[in-house]
């Protein structure tokens, strides 16, 4: 079972995010939970959001403490030091940081596969979202299946024109543009 | 056909499936996009309905009530707050022996002010007449909503299908949602044998006098005692049809368990994990899970318990100034073993308000009893300790 | 049907179910008292002179039936547009709404419904003609409604007048700002389709003969008014700028502009009095009102008195004349006394006593007299004049056979109002006579002569209301030219209401006393034994389940149900 946490601020549309990667792993033939934290949320807060993947069904349905991998959509969550991202997160696990910065950068978080990518310049160039708050959860979803392998980018696509239902095809493009743009620095001894 | 979609989108498909002819609802945390799904469905005409839009839970039932009693198939939703401000309603809905199936996000009652999952809610109503069907995942939401509609109108009660908030109700997952075809087959439309009739007009919840009331109590009873086996058949049937049976209870690795754990809802879930971690140990444990709450299936769970020796009770609620609820029902269920095959029984309050039961608290709670740590029959875990100077604390039994 | 003796569970339903019906039991056997619809009459109509059923007609129009209500309305009235123009209204005093937002702005009603009703297709069906011949001298509203009502029960009549047009009163004394002429003539030209005859410019005495009259009609009946105002009884009033206000009036109304003085005395309270004053402000005359009592004495419709203040008329009150001054052969002044107020005469208002020393002077070119009128009755037998007035009894009767008389030169109620009340009465007790039956003691009242049953005898005022039902609406404003306009011009002053205003008005009518199948009844029965007629109006009562209880009487809105007891 893999479980993934996603990081972002209240708009940014993390939860989204999370229906996007159930959606597109289900069409890989695993069985999928996706959750968003509970509770109120306003515009602008940290949020977050989760995803279980498993070959068999999900059985356990309880929060997730320790994820195999973290999608940060904003890097001031990391920079001002708002959210301990990587609480609980499992030696060697991956983080996917919506940056312009290179992943060297990040290195300080740990043990751990880091990947960026300037998801919020591609999801502008699409004209997804507004400057002031560009919609950056389909750009992003492109790296994270190049990342993985955990979903195909036609499978991605699929449960982009699913789950979102404003721009399926810019939404689309972007993460594929996305998928292209992902740098990745691995971490001593891991794989993925 | 199979989608990815939360425990409330479950619901909704139901509903769709099971072809209500009144809606009537009122928006409340968690169970909002319940109403927002189906009400989305009658703007689409996917379901043919009328849906009313009302001012309180109150209205919504009532409105329930009025639709049915002419003979409509009727839906609502609610959740803690508002399943409240039903009560009165619930219990005419009840004794008028309507079929109406309310879906109820469990959810906390105020105050504080909650919005995460509880059982009180539901089990506050438990005296009324309702049948009350917890749900562990959202497939189980979209066959019990469906199975609802069948037991409620062969055995005329309603009945509340309950799912858990967020952990149910927003948690989204990959379902088989079943073709209305299948559905169509199985779910007759509703054909109620007393119902209003403008050319027989009646008085519907007249005045009943002392040499009567007795009577119509005595008919709902006996509709609970009759809905055991419906719940059984109706569920072994829709088992037939799907490959998804449904009992009463449901039992996991029960065989030879000697340590049983009973709980209901997602946690039973959740529990399967610890109950096959705690086999490859060497534990025999068993999971014993509660589906169907009311009616009550008493014997039922008292032969599967006699003889077992450590029973640990899980409830996500309780009933102040005595146990959980789940604990005291299960306890009576016990009584009329013989002294040798009575289990030794704990009850665990857990989980009140949200709190999340994980793993490793089902494990912590099934081994301490095992090894003999926990001892008192009735535990708050995970709670800050009791000033017991102070307080006075003392176990309950 | 639910069994009622089950022997098993089975044999009750499955939840609380009765199509077993009350009428199973007959519970009206004991009662002692049963009720019974028992309109009566609102406190309005209790009041009106006219005998108006205000509350029926308002109800249809509440309902939107405008054209029932109209119809209703001119049943036995010649002149609800000119009425409800002119009408002092006393039922608004008695409407039982004045404390709950206003009284009902019946007046309005009438006028809307009366000139809704300005058709022959408002006209009531003539019941089959009798061969009977009635005269009635004086066409004035008394003697139009006495026509048109016996015209409607069959009997040929005609009109004498000695003026160029029937009308009286309502044509030379109302000034046409509160009664144009073309509504009136509208109206009498209806009368005319009823069959009544009208010979103008006939004055009897003159040109043609009283017993004359006596021998070729079965009844006579005597309606002549009032013509000219009683002297003032002070010197200098022979003088030729000291004018008869009911004459000059007429002059005015019907076009005249005489020279007149600029500033003039108008002497008087009533309504010729205020008719007088504010015709004078419009034909350019300064008028002054000299009155010996106070405002609140004053007998002069309330409103028309506030109207002329609003025209800026000034009013010396308290103030009685003592002398017309005259200088080089013109009126200079009318010296005055000023008045104070002591006990009640036998009019019920304060009498006015002389203030020793208190004269002073109202410099005037001219004084016009509208103190109280008179009638000419040169051309009746002596045996049927008391003094100023017709002997008349109380069944309306002369002692000459078959002369019956009414209006102001008998009973002097001095409003038309009244005088169409007496006129609709006359006929009542002519068409008994005419029948050969022998006349009641007194001359029924006029709800006698409704098309509904209603319980006369008994006036439903607010205490009768149930109170839980009604809430108070405010009165609306009634619309009138602002004052400016009207000093210098004869139009209507009061805009009538439209439909959508007559109607709005007519819901807020509480139907006092009328049974408007407002269904109350029928709700609370306990036991299902109010019945709503179908296709009829009203209700029946089943009797054999009915058992006394009252509630209905109770929980009437508006006291048209009464308990009457049960013979045994």
């Amino acid at each position: 079972m893999i479980e993934i946490r996603i990081h972002g601020r209240g708009g940014q549309g993390a939860v989204i995010a999370s229906q996007i990667i159930a959606e597109a792993a289900f069409r890989e033939g695993l069985h999928v939970q996706a959750f968003p934290s509970f509770g109120s949320e306003r515009r602008g807060a940290p949020v977050a959001a989760f995803v279980r993947l498993d070959d068999e069904p999900v059985l356990v349905r309880t929060e997730i403490y320790d994820p195999d991998g973290l999608i940060v959509l904003d890097q001031s969550l990391i920079l001002q030091k708002l959210v301990d991202v990587t609480q609980g997160l499992k030696d060697g696990a991956w983080i996917l940081i919506n940056t312009p910065h290179r992943p060297e950068e990040f290195a300080h978080l740990g043990p751990y596969t880091i990947a960026t990518v300037d998801a919020s310049h591609i999801a502008l160039q699409h004209r997804l979202g507004s400057l002031t708050a560009p919609i950056v959860n389909t750009s992003i979803l492109g790296a994270f299946a190049t990342l993985t392998g955990l979903v195909s980018l036609d499978n991605l696509g699929e449960a982009i024109a699913a789950t979102v239902p404003i721009k399926p095809e810019a939404n689309i493009a972007a993460a594929r543009e996305a998928a292209a743009a992902v740098t990745t620095l691995a971490a001593a001894g891991t794989g993925r | 056909m199979r989608m990815v979609i939360k425990g409330n989108g479950a619901v909704a498909h139901a509903v769709r499936l099971a072809r209500p002819q009144v809606i009537s609802a009122y928006p409340i945390t968690p169970q909002t996009s319940i109403i927002e799904g189906i009400a989305s469905m009658v703007a689409e005409g996917k379901i043919d309905a009328k849906f009313i839009k009302v001012e309180s839970e109150h209205s919504a039932l009532a409105g329930c009530i009025a639709a049915e009693s002419a003979g409509a198939r009727t839906f609502t939703a609610t959740s803690a707050q508002g399943l409240a401000l039903m009560h009165e309603v619930i219990h005419w809905a009840a004794g008028a022996r309507l079929p109406i199936v309310l879906a109820n996000v469990n959810r906390a009652m105020a105050p504080g002010w909650s919005i995460w999952t509880d059982q009180t809610d539901s089990l506050s109503q438990r005296d009324t007449g309702w049948m009350q069907v917890y749900c562990q995942s959202a497939q189980e939401v979209v066959d019990s909503v469906i199975q609802a509609y069948k037991v409620s109108e062969k055995v005329l009660m309603p009945t509340m299908v309950i799912l858990d908030a967020f952990f149910l109700s927003h948690t989204y997952e990959d379902v088989e949602v079943p073709e209305p075809e299948l559905v169509d087959g199985f779910l007759p439309p509703l054909d109620l044998p007393q119902k209003m009739d403008l050319e027989h007009p009646a008085a519907l919840g007249n005045l009943v006098f002392p040499d009567r009331y007795m009577e119509f109590r005595r008919k709902m009873d006996l509709a609970h005692q009759v809905a055991l086996g419906v719940w059984d058949e109706v569920g072994r049937e829709w088992g037939e049809l799907t490959g998804r049976p449904y009992g009463l209870v449901e039992q996991y690795r029960m065989d030879d368990a000697e340590l049983v754990l009973v709980t209901a809802a997602t946690t039973a879930s959740t529990a399967r994990v610890v109950i096959d971690a705690l086999r490859d140990e060497g534990v025999a444990a068993g999971l014993l899970r509660l589906r169907v709450f009311r009616p009550f299936p008493s014997g039922l769970i008292r032969t599967i318990l006699a003889g077992r020796k450590q029973v640990v009770i899980l409830d996500r609620n309780c009933s102040f100034g005595h146990h959980g609820i789940f604990h005291q029902e299960i306890k009576s269920a016990l009584y009329e073993l013989s002294a040798g095959r009575q289990p030794e029984v704990h009850g665990m309050i857990v989980g009140l308000g949200g709190r999340d039961v994980k793993p490793e608290d089902i494990r912590g709670m099934l081994m301490g009893v095992w090894e003999g740590r926990i001892t008192e029959p009735v535990t708050w875990w995970n709670v800050l300790d009791a000033e017991s100077a102070e307080t006075g604390a003392v176990a309950m039994g | 049907m639910v069994d009622l003796n089950p022997k098993m569970l089975e044999d009750i339903p499955v939840t609380s179910y009765s199509d077993n019906s009350t009428v199973l039991i007959k519970t009206g056997a004991w009662k002692y008292v049963q009720p019974s619809y028992d309109d009566k009459l609102p406190a309005c109509s209790h009041q009106c002179p006219a005998g108006n059923d205000i509350s029926k007609a308002l109800d249809l129009l509440a309902r939107g039936e405008i054209a029932a209500a109209a119809r209703l309305w001119r049943a036995g009235n010649p002149f609800p547009a000119s009425l409800g123009r002119v009408c002092p209204h006393p039922c608004e005093d008695q409407c039982n709404r004045k404390e709950l937002g206003g009284a009902i702005a019946i007046h309005m009603m009438e006028r809307f419904l009366g000139d809704r009703s300005l058709e022959p297709g408002f006209l009531p069906e003539p019941k089959p003609a009798t061969g009977k011949k009635v005269a009635v001298i004086g066409g004035g509203p008394a003697g139009v409604a006495a026509a048109y009502n016996l015209a409607l029960a069959g009997h040929e009549v005609e009109v004498f007048d000695d003026k160029p047009a029937a009308g009286g009163y309502l044509r030379t004394g109302i000034p046409d700002y509160r009664l144009p002429k073309d509504v009136l003539d509208r109206e009498l030209a209806l009368v005319e389709k009823t069959g009544v005859r009208f010979s103008v410019n006939t004055r009897v005495g003159r040109d043609v003969d009283f017993d004359e009259l006596r021998a070729r009609f079965d009844a006579v009946i005597v309606t002549v008014g009032f013509h000219g105002s009683r002297p003032l009884g002070v010197p200098g009033e022979e003088h030729e700028d000291v004018y008869n206000g009911v004459h000059l009036l007429e002059r005015i109304l019907a076009g005249e502009r005489p020279t007149l003085p600029k500033r003039m005395a108008v002497v008087g309270g009533g309504n010729t009095a205020m008719d007088v004053a504010r015709s004078l402000l419009r034909i350019g005359v300064e008028p002054i009102v000299v009155y010996r009592r106070s405002r609140m004495e004053m007998p002069a419709i309330p409103t028309e008195v506030d109207e002329a203040i609003a025209e800026g008329i000034r009013f010396e009150l308290l103030t009685a004349p003592s002398r017309v001054v005259i200088g080089n052969g013109k009126i200079t002044a009318l010296e005055c006394r000023k008045m104070r107020l002591g006990e009640p005469d036998e009019s019920g208002r304060r009498r006015p006593i002389p203030v020793e020393g208190s004269e002073f002077a109202i410099p005037v070119g001219g004084v016009v007299t509208a103190i109280g009128e008179t009638a000419e009755l040169d051309f009746l037998p002596e045996e049927t004049r008391d003094g100023w007035r017709i002997a008349a009894d109380d069944r309306f009767a002369t002692p000459a056979e078959g002369v019956f008389a009414a209006g102001d030169a008998a009973f002097g109620e001095g409003t038309v109002t009244a005088a169409v009340g007496e006129g609709r009465r006359v006929a009542m007790v002519v068409d008994a006579f005419l029948a050969g039956q022998e006349l009641p003691a007194a001359a029924p009242p006029t709800q006698a002569a409704w098309e509904r049953p209603v319980n006369i005898d008994q006036t439903v005022h607010v205490e009768q209301l149930n109170p839980a039902y009604f809430t108070a609406v405010p009165r609306p404003e009634i619309s009138e030219l602002d004052p400016a306009t009207r000093r210098t011009s004869f139009d209507e002053v009061v805009r009538g209401f439209d439909e959508e205003e007559a109607i709005r008005e007519a819901r807020r009518c509480m139907v006092c006393g009328t049974c408007n199948e407002c269904c109350n009844c029928l709700f609370f029965c306990p036991d299902v034994a109010i019945h709503k007629r179908s296709g009829a109006f009203g209700f029946d009562i089943d009797g054999d389940h009915c058992k006394g209880c009252g509630i209905c009487v109770e929980e009437c809105p508006r006291d048209a149900l009464s308990l009457v007891e049960v013979k045994s």
